[in-house]
């Protein structure tokens, strides 16, 4: 039930990512590079009540250590105000606009609010922590949907056509099995052109991540089918001289239904960790899109995490959102089982 | 031991019976999610030394689970098994695991529908039966061989020794039956509970074990409950007869009278709609409606909706048994006054 | 007017075992079986597991193909068919709507996720018999009523109905599509036994309505006999007898037939019978069945000639046909006297 719930805000705050971050995920701040998250108080120096709000920082260099510093002027109170005109966006990438659901009305100059302070570049992390969301958890369903349908297809085909259908099928499944996954999964991905706009890229990522998929479920769909079609609803369809192709369509997948879905649930985290892997070894999601992979890919070094640890957040959302597919993957499972227990009378 | 020895009236003649089980009010309730399942609703009888007791009854009916819960071989909690079962003085519900376990299998023990799945596929047939041994009895394992080697013998298994070292896929299911008839025979024990033994097997393997049993039943003298829902094999085999319904005994009489004078009219419709030679050409009699669904009973009677004689009193009364004739029950309103003509 | 001629009939299942799953076995499920399904008739298969009789009606409505022999169909049209390897196009639709099947299982020859409307729709609509989908939901709501159903069913899911119902559906959607044969293998014998009656006056009574073909398989000797104008005996894939109905039970020839009607119980328990049934062992494997008769093992009859040469079927009275060499030399040394 609680992932479910974590799922569900995860989905709507996607949706609606442009609008809830406060900057433009791809907008540059000189003056907030390497910032830290900026704390977001209610109270000023003297304990009254102001309202959300944030002190601006100013940067400077500390002279002994030469690490940039940030020092918060707490003479001005910013506060942090909803439903804000900022930096322009295409709102789902249909219409313009330029509000956000929170943010400062000063210039990024001077005052910015970052949940989760910002990177090498001045971007809010929050941000693009919340627009990376788009491409993580969207090819998790995509790459998931296709590497299921392919699957139970194949899984389908085979195991009712048996004989030398069958045959090849699992031969050709077993031979691509035998792969390494993610060496696999990082050869297709170079073949994936450079040169491609980053909307292609995705969807060849999507595509690289399902091919992979496809095979663990066929094989399932395959046991079902087999003995499925020994079933006398299936023999019945055959004597009425109702066709193959449907008696496959029509009977033999919905009734792999119960496994598909979970299947799908259970499966969808991998992909999310997939696309994260690729990306965060530079083979995935490129710029000026982003993803929770490509994200982490700036968090690497020792020494940054050590300076800059909120660059870490977005490994934070990974683990959430695959937990909680876990977690709805596994409730499900236990809701489709028809060995449900009896309880205490 | 004259606590359980009663004197008691056996058709014409009156002789030292040895009653060995006996079961009153005997509930076993499950929850479901649909519903509270009463599989077995106050159900009452006795079984003496060197009788065969048979429960007849359809699908649903609360037989299996009758001999289930005498073996306390249902959970309780979840399920609730309330009641009296007394075997031999001691009284089993309520009784431990480890005591329960000296009873189960040694004095009391069973015999399963479906011999294919009640042998584990992946050991002999003779190291299973061994496994009986050791568990109950005192031989060393040479005699228990031995003596296992014997009881295939006498149940005209070809070839002892050889089966002994085979594996169950390797055996017909008439062969199978025979061997878990073995099974129950080694500890000796004073009660067999058969639940549909002869169901999965062709007519003519049915006949061979149900001879079989008949005469392992005359050498032996041991008591046997034979649950089934062929009254054919009834006929064949049994001393007396409760007919069970819904959860529920409706009508307990010895064999001939059963189907000489069925009293209830369930009986009499089982009977009836059997499928016989003279009905060729005409339509069978049969027996309206469907078995009641086990969260969905009926009011009063629970067989009232289907019974042909049904009265307004069978509609919100449940029927208590009374006893029309001696050595008969039967739990039908239309017997309340002692004549149901 | 014929329907179906089955000559000579052989269906044997290969074993496959070992790396390269070669064949190592067979197991001969059917041996040279001839029948004749004429018009209005019912023929009844019986016999005890492993005989063969569910594989003869699943070879005979081609879920099986034959390993050998033939199978003629004769058209509505009355144009002849051989449908012994695969299907014509030209043929399928109209075989695959003349003949149909009910099956032993109740809870399995429905699909679980379609509600009874979908159910009962298959065969209509995959031979289109109505251009409009309104009036086939009528057509399937008066199929419910003529076995025995509400109407309103249609719009429930298999799991909600008891066997006995789910067995009532299955007869609807099979004489949906008015089929001139109807195979019912075992329909009854997963039926509790206050409900089979019903089920076997239903089909009989459809059967007078629409003089449908029946072939009934059953291990039921009393069922087959109620539902049989004829019928054959099978073991170990071998038809041992065939015989009008009446003259099966009142005359039955071979030693198995008379074995097999002393192994029915009488429900009568003054009169307890099995005791003298002497009929030991067990039907042998289809894998390996012994040489010459099929059952010269466990035969209290044996001759010596009856583990080398198997019988040839012999006509012991007008259309009744038994193989056995006893019978044989009996019917022989009567025609001389």
């Amino acid at each position: 039930m609680a992932g479910l719930a974590v799922l569900t805000v995860l989905y709507l705050v996607m949706i609606l990512a442009d609008f809830i971050a406060p900057y433009n995920f791809t907008a540059t701040h000189r003056n907030f590079i390497y910032a830290p998250p900026t704390k977001i108080r209610f109270f000023d120096e003297d304990g009254r009540w102001r309202g959300p709000f944030v002190y601006p920082l100013t940067r400077s260099r500390d002279p002994v250590t030469f690490q940039l510093v940030f020092t918060e002027d707490r003479s001005r109170i910013v506060p942090v105000k909803l439903f804000v005109p900022g930096e322009e966006y295409k709102l789902m990438g249909l219409f313009k606009t330029n509000l956000h659901l929170f943010g400062v009305e000063e210039s990024p100059d001077t005052a910015m609010v970052l949940p989760f302070g910002a990177d090498r570049f001045g971007r809010c992390v929050f941000s693009r922590v919340l627009v990376g969301s788009q491409v993580s958890l969207t090819v998790g369903l995509l790459g998931t949907f296709l590497s299921v349908f392919i699957g139970a297809i194949v899984g389908a085909l085979s195991g009712y056509y048996g004989g030398w259908v069958d045959i090849g099928i699992q031969r050709f499944t077993e031979l691509l099995r035998s792969f390494p996954r993610i060496p696999l999964w990082l050869a297709l991905a170079v073949i994936v052109p450079p040169s491609w706009p980053s909307t292609w890229v995705y969807f060849g990522i999507v595509t690289v991540l399902s091919l992979i998929g496809w095979m663990g479920v066929a094989r399932v769909v395959r046991g079902m089918v087999l003995s499925l079609r020994e079933k006398e609803f299936v023999l019945a369809a055959q004597v009425m001289g109702v066709p193959s192709m449907k008696i496959i369509t029509k009977h033999l997948i919905p009734n792999t239904l119960s496994y598909l879905i979970v299947v799908s649930t259970l499966s969808i985290p991998g992909m999310i960790l997939g696309e994260s892997t690729i990306s965060f070894l530079g083979l995935g999601i490129k710029e000026p899109m982003t993803s929770w992979g490509l994200l982490l890919k700036q968090a690497q070094s020792l020494s940054e995490l050590q300076s800059h640890p909120w660059l870490m957040v977005p490994g934070l959302f990974i683990i959430v959102a695959v937990l909680s597919f876990n977690f709805v993957g596994d409730a499900l499972r236990d809701a489709v089982d028809p060995y449900r227990t009896v309880e205490k009378v | 031991m004259s606590a359980s020895s009663k004197l008691i009236e056996r058709g014409e003649r009156s002789e030292r019976v040895e009653r060995i089980l006996t079961v009153e009010n005997l509930k076993t309730y499950f929850r479901t999610p649909e519903g509270l399942v009463k599989a077995v609703d106050e159900v009452s009888f006795h079984l003496d030394r060197g009788e065969v007791l048979a429960l007849v009854g359809e699908s649903g009916c609360g037989k299996s689970v009758t001999a289930l819960s005498i073996l306390g071989l249902v959970k309780s909690p979840p399920a609730l098994v309330e009641g009296s079962i007394e075997f031999r003085g001691t009284q089993l519900i309520g009784l431990g695991p480890k005591e329960y376990r000296e009873i189960r299998g040694r004095q009391i023990s069973m015999i399963f529908q479906e011999p294919m799945s009640a042998f584990d596929p992946l050991y002999t047939v003779g190291y299973q039966l061994m496994e009986v041994a050791r568990a109950h009895m005192p031989w060393d394992d040479a005699e228990a061989k031995a003596r296992i080697i014997d009881t295939l013998r006498a149940i005209h298994i070809p070839d002892p020794e050889k089966r002994y070292s085979e594996y169950p896929h390797e055996m017909s299911g008439g062969m199978l039956q025979r061997i878990m008839i073995a099974m129950a025979l080694i500890t000796s024990p004073e009660i067999i509970i058969a639940d549909e033994p002869t169901t999965a097997l062709d007519v003519t393997i049915q006949a061979q074990v149900l001879n079989l049993m008949q005469e392992l039943q005359r050498d032996y003298h041991g008591s046997m409950i034979f649950i089934t829902h062929d009254l054919g094999t009834v006929a064949e085999v049994a001393d007396r007869v409760h007919v069970m319904y819904a959860g529920k005994i409706v009508e307990k009489a010895p064999v001939v009278e059963l189907f000489e004078d069925p009293l209830h009219p369930y009986t009499l419709g089982l009977l009836t709609s059997r499928v016989k030679r003279e009905y060729k050409g005409e339509s069978l009699p049969f027996i309206e409606g469907n078995v009641p669904r086990a969260d969905e009973l009926p009011e009063g009677c629970r067989f009232h909706p289907r019974c042909p004689r049904a009265m307004d009193k069978c509609r919100t009364l449940e029927p208590p048994e009374f006893s029309p004739r001696p050595n008969r029950g039967v739990a039908c309103w239309l017997w309340e006054e002692g004549d149901g003509r | 007017m014929k329907i179906l001629a089955v000559r000579n009939l052989k269906k044997y299942f290969p074993i496959r075992s070992g790396v390269f799953l070669q064949v190592t076995g067979w197991v001969r499920a059917l041996q040279a079986v001839d029948l004749d399904i004429e018009q209005g008739v019912t023929v009844g298969i019986v016999g005890e597991s492993g005989c063969g009789k569910s594989t003869l009606g699943r070879t005979i409505v081609k879920i099986y193909e034959p390993t050998a022999g033939s199978i003629t169909y004769h058209d509505p049209d009355g144009h002849v068919h051989d449908i012994t390897r695969g299907l014509p196009r030209k043929v399928r639709a109209t075989f695959r709507r003349d003949v149909q099947m009910v099956f032993q299982n109740p809870y399995d020859s429905l699909d679980p996720r379609m509600t009874i409307r979908d159910i009962i729709r298959e065969p209509i609509d995959t031979h289109r018999l109505f251009a409009d989908s309104k009036v086939a939901d009528e057509y399937v709501g008066g199929l419910l009523t003529k076995v025995g159903l509400y109407p309103e069913y249609a719009r429930r899911y298999p799991h909600e109905f008891s066997g006995g119902q789910r067995q009532r559906i299955a007869i609807a959607r099979a004489i949906s599509v008015k089929p001139r044969l109807l195979i019912c293998d075992e329909p009854t014998s997963a039926l509790d036994v206050s409900v089979q009656s019903q089920i076997i006056n239903l089909l009989k009574d459809l059967q007078r309505e629409t003089n449908m073909s029946l072939i009934f398989i059953s291990h039921n000797l009393d069922v087959v006999y109620h539902m049989s104008d004829r019928i054959i005996v099978m073991y170990l894939g071998h038809v041992l007898e065939s015989a009008p109905s009446h003259a099966l039970f009142d005359r039955p020839a071979h030693p198995y037939t008379q074995a097999l009607m002393a192994a029915v119980p009488s429900w009568n328990p003054r009169y307890r019978k099995l005791g003298e049934v002497k009929l030991e062992g067990e039907p042998p494997s289809p894998i390996n069945p012994p040489p010459g008769c099929p059952f010269h093992p466990r035969c209290p009859h044996r001759l010596d000639v009856c583990d080398r040469v198997m019988p040839e079927a012999v006509e012991v009275a007008p259309a009744h046909l038994c193989a056995c060499h006893l019978v044989a030399d009996d019917t022989a040394r009567k025609a001389k006297a």
